[in-house]
């Protein structure tokens, strides 16, 4: 069965972009989050298996919607993609629970890999 | 107040941090179009008189887009890309496959991205040499003349001090066209602490 | 402020959190008041016209270092300062009337209670009461930009604006 995934960005077309790729390599998407406040709800009503997560956003930044994601369900499933490649900001979201980071502009296939990867543990 | 004093030696200091975050920058930029070459500009840095910030646009009243970040942190930079109207449209539909370029909804989330990933790009670098840990807002665009982006963004930043530092960089591609500038305004207090961090004080 | 004869007409340039006033004939414009705001004060009778284009509201926040201020970057202190050269140019307070523009909110998603532009609107408004300088006209809010030209001969302001052309106000 398809993993469903759900899509963090404030921009619509990041959204877009995620959706395209991960639709093309067989994910469901089934939800887009427009800023950190979102995906926490989202995550509550849709359990998805997996999360993507922007930190840059208006209202609620990712570090703090992965963190109350966390408290939600430790066994969240989020990586991060973010332009911010900045070091103590991907340990303190590596830290805060995500489980990978993808630095933006990014490669299709690096989205693919860490999906697969994250998924692929339990 | 002592009067702000920036020698040749510091305005370099500034140009290299331009340099190596712009670089950074157009490398994502690059990477966004598939690897197309983009070409820049040696960044330069002025000490203006607040009045001629938006001089330092060609065409206060001509139309223009412009995406303004704030870095914000352990210091504090206001970033403004400028694009003109028809370099906009052209990144719009290179990143937008089937698109007119239209400052449509779309179009206009495309120009935010891209003022987003330019913009950390460059603070991830400053970070890298200063140490120092820097976030950018939201990305807002808006497109109107140029001299009104540029003041609104001085109101909107409180960059008003009555000497500002400005670093400017140009770039451009071939094959999609577009042309824009990066400009860079820190807060006094920031190029201080920079300064210090770089042992220049 | 830069001045230039085009024409046999003077014309001056008001740059940002800068100031302008002319007698009897000429233009003094301003480009580009986003969230600024053009306040032209005119008076018919001595034919004085002047031009404040301001970019904050307040000047006690902002004191530099030195308590200085810059008066001809706030609202509160820009439309005193341009009063006093009109007066001596022959201005007289009783005879001023006063047309404003900009104020505007450029950036889309800026998401704040009040922006700075509707902040410069309300405190020029409450500037020129307070001087009892009634306000005759008007184009402000909004989302775009505005160019003000006054026209010292006739007190004659217009508006101009990308893509929309020019109005009179």
């Amino acid at each position: 069965m398809a993993k469903k995934v759900l899509i963090t960005d404030d921009t619509a077309f990041m959204r877009m972009t995620l959706r395209n790729v991960l639709e093309k390599n067989g994910y469901e998407i089934a939800g887009e989050a427009e800023d950190g406040q979102q995906a926490v709800d989202k995550y509550g009503m849709i359990k998805p298996d997996l999360v993507t997560m922007d930190i840059t956003m208006p209202n609620m930044d990712g570090i703090t919607a992965i963190k109350l994601i966390m408290k939600q369900d430790p066994n969240a499933k989020i990586v991060v993609v973010s332009a911010m490649g900045q070091k103590a900001l991907v340990i303190e979201a590596l830290n805060s629970g995500a489980k990978d980071f993808i630095v933006k502009p990014f490669q299709p296939d690096r989205i693919v890999e860490a999906l697969q990867k994250v998924s692929s543990t339990s | 107040m002592e009067e702000r004093k920036i020698d040749s030696n510091r305005l370099d200091v500034l140009k290299e941090l331009a340099n190596i975050g712009v670089g950074n920058a157009i490398t994502s930029l690059s990477q966004l179009l598939s690897g197309e070459k983009v070409d820049m500009d040696v960044p330069a840095a002025f000490l203006l008189p607040l009045q001629d910030v938006p001089a330092s646009l060609e065409g206060e009243e001509t139309a223009v887009v412009g995406v303004y970040i704030e870095g914000k942190g352990d210091v504090n930079l206001t970033i403004l890309f400028v694009l003109s109207l028809e370099s906009a449209a052209n990144l719009i539909s290179a990143l937008l496959p089937g698109s007119a370029g239209d400052f449509d909804e779309m179009g206009i989330s495309v120009l935010t991205e891209v003022g987003n990933i330019l913009t950390a790009s460059y603070l991830n670098a400053i970070s890298i040499m200063t140490n120092l840990q820097l976030l950018p807002t939201p990305p807002e665009v808006a497109v109107d003349m140029a001299g009104a982006i540029i003041s609104t963004v001085l109101a909107e930043a409180r960059v008003i001090d009555d000497e500002i530092v400005l670093l400017k960089t140009s770039l451009n591609t071939r094959q999609t066209r577009i042309e824009g500038s990066i400009l860079i305004l820190p807060d006094a207090g920031a190029l201080e602490k920079i300064f210090r961090i770089l042992g220049l004080t | 402020m830069i001045s230039m004869i085009v024409d046999n007409t003077e014309i001056v340039k008001v740059k940002i959190a800068d100031m302008a006033v002319l007698k009897d004939n000429g233009l003094i414009i301003t480009v580009g008041l986003g969230s600024c705001v053009g306040i032209c004060l005119y008076d018919e009778i001595s034919r004085v016209g002047g031009l404040a284009h301001i970019l904050l509201a307040e000047s006690q926040q902002f004191k530099s270092r030195d308590g200085a201020v810059n008066k001809a970057k706030f609202a509160d202190t820009a439309i005193p300062l341009l009063l006093e050269k009109m007066e001596k140019f022959g201005g007289k307070r009783s005879r001023l009337r006063s047309k404003i523009a900009g104020g505007s909110q450029l950036f889309v998603f800026k998401k704040t209670n009040i922006s700075v532009g509707e902040k410069n609107v309300e405190t020029v408004r409450r500037t020129l009461k307070k001087l009892n300088i009634p306000v005759v006209g008007e184009d402000v809010g909004g989302s775009h930009g505005r160019t003000m030209r006054l026209y010292i001969d006739s007190g004659r302001v217009t508006i101009s604006t990308v893509g929309k052309g020019e109005i009179e106000i």
